[in-house]
């Protein structure tokens, strides 16, 4: 007997258990509901800043389509696409401070003026002092594994926000964040494109897929439910949402960072900004330090051009680009469009 | 305090993401023990859908705590202490009994989609003996499966269920001696 209970791990997961398993399906749910639920984390205030700098410069949109002529030009510049099947390099640095077990908080880039990699230690100072060395070293040789020769390294030490959240704040918040719990279920019912609560100003906005037309119905719902939780009146905003436009942002965003981690990681590209838009179409904006007026802007705009027009082209990019007709935009360091 | 729940393709990306080591270190988690949890739910409640909710409850929670967990514990212990607790929160909740009714253990013996080389193949040593680790109640059921089918050590076991460890062997050896005897009783019934 005692035989057959050694082997019981093998009797259950080939018989009882042999259809329960942890899928891709079951990630997927936790982490949207982890998307989805809000966390009292503390955020990292750089993500603000750098996605408010790429939103902006992708306001600024030319017009060109890509030239059949493009093929023509020989190219100097190296392939992209190299580093495809890997991730990008955040998320390798990310993942090897985690293996090390270093107490890094966060990693990402910013190329305000210089192409910085910042990492923040959290941790004693004279943790910060033993590890600083280690990590800076760590995060230098994963650039130079790449060949990523544009960026510096600026290791800091997390400092907590200064003024201290007051018991009275603190109720708030925990307030504040069960109405907006309590709206889960709404959110989900209605299979809503998204929902924000501002508590400051009373106003729940909810953005809808403009194909639904339910709104009375789900403002009457929202209402219901702040009523359990609250006596303050809220207002609810509607704002409709083409979700075919929603999936291509969110596409073309990520095609962007994937052409734009080795364009910016290696000096030869000369790449200093990103931006896209898919207003009215799927635009991809380049900026490079090269001044319009300099003799080599053109040429060195063309052969980008048509590296990361290759790049496109591969199969697997395709898969992302899914048909869309897109434009690829240089721009100068003044802004003007070179290519 | 601005709040804002999205659906996944309105993330708004940025060229240059941010990664959160918290992210990063539930994807690991949920690689290295997502298959463990489900299979401990589903031990405890025998429902594939609860287990499914339970192990998505119970990863939640470890994202909210990860920064409160003391490294001197081991994280398997932590992480199975969650799921044992949550799964005895929901097998107390009012709807859970409910449906137990409506899900009798002869639901596993005999399924409905059976065809009956189906139930041939099922009546093999391996099935029965996981059926009647699963008829086993609770409070045996979860010694043998951790002990047996999870491998933890006697101590392991004390610690996540707060229980001593003389009371672990105490009813490791009666799972066992009640197992022992639903095979005798499969005999007599002529099976």
């Amino acid at each position: 007997m005692e035989d057959k209970f050694k082997k019981l791990r093998g009797s259950m997961t080939a018989t009882v258990l042999n259809d329960i398993m942890f899928d891709k399906t079951l990630e997927q749910k936790i982490q949207y509901r982890i998307q989805t639920q809000s966390f009292k984390k503390k955020k990292n205030k750089f993500i603000y800043y750098i996605s408010a700098s790429v939103l902006l410069f992708a306001l600024f949109i030319g017009s060109a389509f890509v030239s059949p002529a493009m093929a023509k030009v020989a190219s100097k510049l190296p392939y992209l696409g190299q580093f495809f099947e890997s991730k990008d390099i955040v998320m390798v640095m990310s993942e090897e401070f985690l293996e090390k077990g270093y107490n890094v908080g966060s990693v990402g880039v910013s190329y305000q003026g210089k192409k910085e990699v910042l990492i923040v230690i959290e941790g004693s100072a004279s943790y910060f002092n033993k590890v600083k060395v280690d990590v800076e070293s760590t995060a230098l040789s994963i650039l130079k594994s790449r060949d990523y020769d544009a960026y510096s390294v600026v290791v800091s030490k997390y400092e907590s926000d200064k003024d201290e959240i007051t018991p009275e704040q603190e109720e708030r918040i925990k307030k504040e964040s069960e109405l907006f719990t309590a709206l889960d279920g709404v959110f989900k019912k209605y299979q809503l494109a998204g929902l924000s609560l501002n508590a400051d100003k009373k106003v729940v906005d909810i953005e809808i897929p403009d194909t639904d037309t339910r709104m009375s119905e789900i403002e009457q719902k929202v209402q219901s439910v702040l009523k359990t939780k609250t006596d303050e009146t809220y207002t609810v905003k509607f704002k409709k949402v083409n979700m075919n436009k929603r999936d291509q942002d969110r596409r073309w965003a990520e095609i962007l960072g994937l052409v734009g981690d080795e364009l910016m990681g290696k000096k030869v590209y000369k790449v200093t900004g990103l931006g896209y838009s898919v207003y009215p179409s799927p635009e991809i904006i380049f900026k490079t330090s090269l001044k319009k007026s300099d003799p080599e802007a053109k040429k060195h705009a063309k052969e980008l051009e048509k590296v990361i027009g290759e790049y496109l082209a591969t199969e697997k990019m395709q898969a992302k680009v899914k048909g869309d007709s897109y434009k690829i935009t240089i721009r100068s360091k003044d802004y003007k469009k070179i290519n | 305090m601005i709040y804002k729940k999205k659906e996944f393709a309105d993330e708004k990306q940025t060229a240059y993401p941010f990664v959160n080591r918290d992210d990063l270190k539930l994807n690991r988690l949920m690689k290295e023990y997502g298959q463990s949890v489900l299979w401990l739910a589903y031990s405890y409640v025998k429902d594939k859908n609860l287990a499914e909710e339970i192990t998505q409850d119970v990863f939640i929670t470890c994202y909210e705590k990860l920064e409160t967990f003391r490294e001197e514990s081991s994280i398997k212990t932590w992480i199975y202490r969650i799921t044992t607790n949550r799964c005895k929160d929901v097998m107390k909740s009012k709807s859970y009994k409910y449906k137990k009714v409506t899900r009798s253990l002869f639901n596993h013996f005999v399924s409905k989609e059976d065809t009956p080389e189906d139930f041939l193949m099922r009546k093999t040593e391996e099935k029965e003996l996981s059926l009647a680790v699963l008829a086993l109640s609770l409070k045996y059921r979860e010694v043998i499966f951790l002990y047996y089918f999870e491998d933890l050590k006697v101590g392991d076991i004390s610690t996540l269920l707060s229980i001593n460890t003389n009371t672990v062997k105490t009813r490791l050896h009666r799972g066992r001696e009640l197992i022992k005897q639903m095979y005798e009783r499969g005999v007599e019934n002529g099976r």
